[in-house]
């Protein structure tokens, strides 16, 4: 009668693991960062046509010209959604700043060749 | 190891050349954004100029005012987007006060525009106001003896013709709620404040400002 043993997984099984994952890790990073690029640049566009529908033009008696809010909504990336600039730049302060005390906590030394390393994370040689 | 070199130790990463263009990009983007939502507060927040409005009812008016109770007066640029949110401010106020007042809004019309030109979406939304009798002020002729030239000015006269509110009803440029101007003209309908002290206006001006430099000059 044969008996299904668990064994250890092997040194190229556990690397070829990691590299499946590191792919696949990667590819939803691109996914999601493709996305909300697009979203971003719909977001725009749809501030700028907003703002041309509700408040093109400002008056002054019979003479009108271009509303701010069109100009902020070209230049400034939309009224209503500029306010949430704040929701942007304060995770990426907090993200600086873990990263920060991180490393004085703990101690780790700047690893500049380790930080670049990652860049590649995704693009491994194929475990042969 | 000293605490200043542990720090610029762990910042070196966050400084290296490449990662100087990111934070130069950075610093421009947040720059760009916050310069431009300062132009668009002081914009949004910037008063017009208030009315010089006459103590007593002006005997030219073409406008009667209410026999018995107060009469009020709204005056608006048919186009300006601002003026939206003075028009909800009005109904707000109609809706809270115990005895309807007489209630006008004046729609400007300058000269040179074709028929119809003031019946825009504020005309439709202005006619949907209570006791609200909707005029069209040709090139501004009542606004100039009200002396207003803001739209959204709202004057508001008590029961003998004396001028017992002039302001505005909105907080900021094309923005409602609560604000002072709505509170005390409710309070001014309601005859708890005989007069209001005044408020700002927020809108777009009824008048060019070569056509007002004329005036004077005249």
């Amino acid at each position: 009668m044969m008996s299904l043993t668990a064994s250890e997984p092997t040194a190229s099984t556990e690397r070829r693991s990691q590299e499946l994952f590191s792919e696949h890790q990667n590819e939803i990073h691109r996914h999601t960062d493709r996305l909300f690029a697009g979203l971003m640049g719909f977001q725009w566009i749809a501030g700028i046509l907003f703002a041309l529908w509700v408040s093109p033009l400002a008056w002054e008696g019979p003479v009108s010209r271009t509303h701010i809010h069109v100009w902020a909504a070209i230049f400034v990336g939309g009224w209503a959604l500029s306010q949430l600039w704040l929701f942007w730049i304060a995770p990426l302060l907090g993200a600086v700043l873990a990263g920060v005390v991180y490393r004085l906590v703990s101690g780790e030394r700047s690893q500049a060749a380790g930080i670049e390393g990652r860049a590649d994370v995704g693009h491994l040689p194929k475990a042969r | 190891m000293s605490v200043p070199r542990t720090v610029a130790r762990a910042l070196d990463p966050l400084f290296t050349s490449r990662s100087w263009i990111l934070w130069a990009l950075a610093v421009l983007w947040l720059t760009g954004a916050v310069g431009g939502l300062w132009v668009v507060w002081a914009y949004e927040n910037r008063a017009g100029a208030s009315a010089s409005a006459p103590e007593e009812w002006p005997a030219q008016s073409g406008l009667t005012r209410a026999s018995a109770g107060s009469t009020l007066i709204l005056l608006a640029h048919p186009r300006c987007p601002c003026t939206q949110a003075s028009l909800g401010e009005l109904a707000e106020v109609l809706a809270r006060t115990n005895i309807p007042p007489k209630t006008y809004v004046l729609f400007l019309k300058p000269d040179g525009f074709a028929e119809g030109w003031e019946h825009t979406d504020l005309w439709q939304l202005a006619s949907t106001l209570p006791n609200a009798t909707l005029v069209r002020d040709d090139d501004g002729i009542e606004a100039r003896r009200f002396g207003s030239v803001t739209s959204g000015q709202t004057l508001g006269d008590d029961a003998r013709g004396r001028l017992a509110f002039s302001g505005g009803i909105t907080g900021s440029r094309g923005h409602q709620g609560e604000n002072a101007g709505r509170v005390e003209l409710i309070e001014v309908l309601n005859g708890s404040s005989a007069r209001s002290g005044g408020t700002s206006v927020f809108g777009c001006p009824l008048f060019s400002p070569g056509s007002r430099s004329r005036e004077k000059a005249e």
